[in-house]
């Protein structure tokens, strides 16, 4: 059973994924990897690190998409405003940590979500 | 969620524990022990019919379990003689019907221990069978109680040795599926179908087809949560426990009679704690018009089947190893704890005689590179080097080959329709809060609940020649395979006994996963903690399941098989 604690993270941990998955501009990448997008994604998620939440965002962006990905005025402010809320929360070590280790399952929640299962 | 079926018995000591004894094992047992005629037989397989109506009374004594003559169930009173005569009147005469009325009537008397069978079969003052519903280590003596003691296992000290008793235990329980089976049989019961219709409460149906030797008994679960839900298990010569048919409202669970009967569970002794593989022994309980007793005949009748099948399985083993027959005694002996000679064995440090040429081109293959395992020794022991030899040619046959251990508990719960109806009592007749309550047929029903997982992860695949019959080999699950039901419990490992709810952590010893180049038997430990299943990319963990569940509130059905496809793909479970 999750508690509290893990329940603040696991939102944030979503909407995290979330943010990462709209920067990318996944129409914009090669057919075999829109095709096998969100274990890509997961996997990267695993394999990137970061010293702060902006940082390993970035990261995980930049190894899947390179340059290809634009931040739109509505996406940036979204990113903005979740940068804050992290921040708030104080735990970004906690958060990059619990997003590393749990990304296959938050990937396949945030793919069904999407109605893209 | 597996629906599994409903309760035999509330706790009544410690509190109200609750004890994971299904009702038709519970009556299924008490009937083997009185197998001896065709009535009492009957009366075992039927004694409880109207416990599955849960109807529960709360009196000075405590809780009450009503379920004999009279009880209201809708707008009627249950009769017995009517439920019974309208369903056994082609397998059983009129005199007999009469018989087993009154042998279910009686079975809650006063002085029934006296001459009533059933009574005497359950009760700890008469053979006490049922004690094993309700405890781990029973303090009678066990073959006093019917249960007839196949092996003893002492003194294992490795996983191989527990790899090999698991074996044991698969291959007794295959061939006494047969023996129960005839005697059964014998009694006008070929396949017996037990099922579960969740929703109103209505007194159970029992039909007999005389053409085909098969007993249905269609019980009637009052439940909201689970309403229009049904579970049919289906009782017989088919050996191996499975789930098939399955649809969006109802399922099928195949048993056959000694995954009810045969059990493999630990036993104080003076020797420390030891392994027992038990079964119950039919027909041990004779009835006459004089009373009840113990058929001693029966014991020992029994007691040469079993040794044959003992010895059969032994041979089986030794000869799929491609082992010389002198291995069989041996095995035996070390099994039971003795252990002879002056090489030590490499795995586990018992003593043997036998030199086994250990050099790279003999035992430890080139590909064996597990030299964190062994120990300084000349040689290895019969039990690790079958073990070893199984396992090897296990990996090699592939894909993946597990045996199922009883799974652990991680959480118990009532369901809540079930607790609704006793609120106004302030208490509920089953107290989960402080867990479960360990008994020699919960850990078989747990068992049970461990295999049902695995099986909706893996699929059986055909029968490789070189191994016994009674040796299932298993493939991942293709995609087209599963199904909404498969995945969902896949997720959530949550089993009903209803009204249990009971959220477990499955566990098996897993030799082979994924490909062939996997063994796991020697490094055990590595599945401790809480992998399920291993994947070439990440391990299934409970942890990361529990992450998933959300998932099987909302998804639609068609989206289980592609959410399965992820999960396969993800974690990398087929390399």
């Amino acid at each position: 059973m999750a508690s509290e604690n893990n329940q603040d993270l696991d939102s944030l941990a979503l909407e995290f994924l979330k943010l990462v998955n709209d920067i990318i501009w996944w129409g914009d990448l090669p057919d075999e990897v829109r095709r096998d997008k969100w274990r890509i994604l997961a996997k990267r998620v695993m394999s990137s690190s970061g010293d702060d939440v902006q940082e390993f965002l970035h990261n995980i962006i930049k190894s899947i998409a390179g340059d290809s990905f634009y931040v739109t005025r509505r996406l940036g402010k979204e990113l903005e405003e979740y940068l804050k809320k992290v921040k708030s929360v104080g735990k970004e070590k906690e958060l990059i940590d619990y997003i590393k280790s749990r990304a296959i399952p938050l990937v396949i929640r945030l793919s069904a979500e999407r109605g893209e299962t | 969620m597996l629906l599994y079926g409903v309760i035999a018995r509330t706790q009544e000591y410690f509190g109200g524990l609750p004890v994971l004894a299904e009702i038709t094992h519970h009556q299924l047992i008490v009937a083997t022990t009185l197998a001896s005629s065709k009535a009492s037989f009957f009366a075992g397989l039927l004694h409880d019919v109207l416990k599955p109506l849960l109807k529960f009374k709360k009196s000075a004594k405590g809780w009450q379990w009503y379920h004999l003559d009279g009880l209201e169930v809708g707008n009627t009173k249950a009769n017995l003689e009517e439920i019974f005569k309208r369903g056994l009147s082609s397998i059983l005469s009129e005199n007999d019907i009469e018989l087993l009325v009154q042998l279910v009537r009686q079975h809650h008397q006063r002085d029934a221990i006296r001459y009533n069978p059933i009574t005497f079969a359950e009760n700890r003052s008469g053979l006490g069978i049922a004690i094993i519903e309700a405890a781990l280590f029973p303090r009678k003596d066990l073959e006093r109680m019917g249960l007839y003691t196949c092996i003893e296992a002492k003194g294992l000290t490795h996983p191989y040795h527990f790899f090999v008793l698991t074996l044991i235990y698969q291959g007794i329980k295959y061939y006494l599926n047969k023996v129960y089976s005839e005697i059964f049989s014998s009694l006008g019961l070929s396949k017996l179908i037990v099922e579960y219709n969740f929703g109103s409460e209505k007194l159970p149906e029992i039909q007999y087809d005389d053409r085909n030797s098969v007993l249905t008994i269609r019980y009637h679960v009052p439940s909201i949560l689970f309403k229009d839900l049904k579970v049919t298990h289906e009782y017989g010569s088919k050996a191996f426990f499975s789930i098939e048919k399955v649809g969006a409202k109802n399922i099928k669970i195949y048993h056959s009679w000694s995954d009810i009967l045969t059990f493999l569970v630990p036993s104080p002794s003076t020797d420390g704690l030891v392994y027992k593989v038990l079964c119950v022994i039919p027909r041990i309980v004779t009835y006459n018009n004089k009373g009840v007793t113990i058929d001693s005949n029966a014991i020992s009748l029994f007691e040469d089947r079993v040794q044959e099948i003992v010895n059969n399985v032994l041979t089986e083993i030794q000869e799929s190893v491609k082992l010389d027959s002198s291995y069989n005694k041996v095995l035996l002996g070390y099994i039971e704890g003795i252990e002879q000679g002056n090489f030590k064995c490499i795995f586990c440090w018992k003593r043997t005689n036998r030199k086994v040429e250990l050099s790279r081109g003999r035992l430890l293959s080139e590909k064996f590179t597990d030299y964190h395992r062994i120990q300084i020794g000349e040689s290895v022991c019969p039990l690790c080097h079958i073990g070893f030899l199984y396992e090897e040619l296990l990996r090699k046959q592939g894909p993946a080959f597990y045996l199922p251990l009883p799974c652990e508990i991680n959480s118990i719960d009532i369901a809540d329709d079930f607790r609704q109806r006793y609120l106004t009592y302030g208490t509920c007749p089953l107290n989960p809060k402080e867990g479960v309550a360990l008994s020699v047929l919960g850990l078989s029903t747990m068992q049970l609940m461990s295999e049902a997982w695995y099986i909706s992860l893996l699929k059986e695949i055909g029968g490789k020649s070189s191994l016994p019959s009674w040796v299932k080999v298993y493939a991942l699950r293709a995609q087209k395979n599963v199904n909404e039901f498969y995945v969902k419990f896949l997720i959530d490992r949550k089993v009903v006994i209803y009204p249990l709810i009971v959220k477990i952590r499955p566990k098996a010893l897993i030799s082979s996963y994924g490909g062939r180049n996997k063994k796991f038997v020697l490094n055990t430990e590595v599945l401790e903690g809480h992998s399920l299943w291993r994947g070439s990319e990440l391990d299934i963990t409970e942890e990361h399941l529990d992450m998933l569940e959300s998932l099987t509130t909302t998804l639609k059905s068609s989206a289980y098989k592609r959410i399965y496809g992820k999960l396969v793909s993800f974690y990398g479970l087929r390399e």
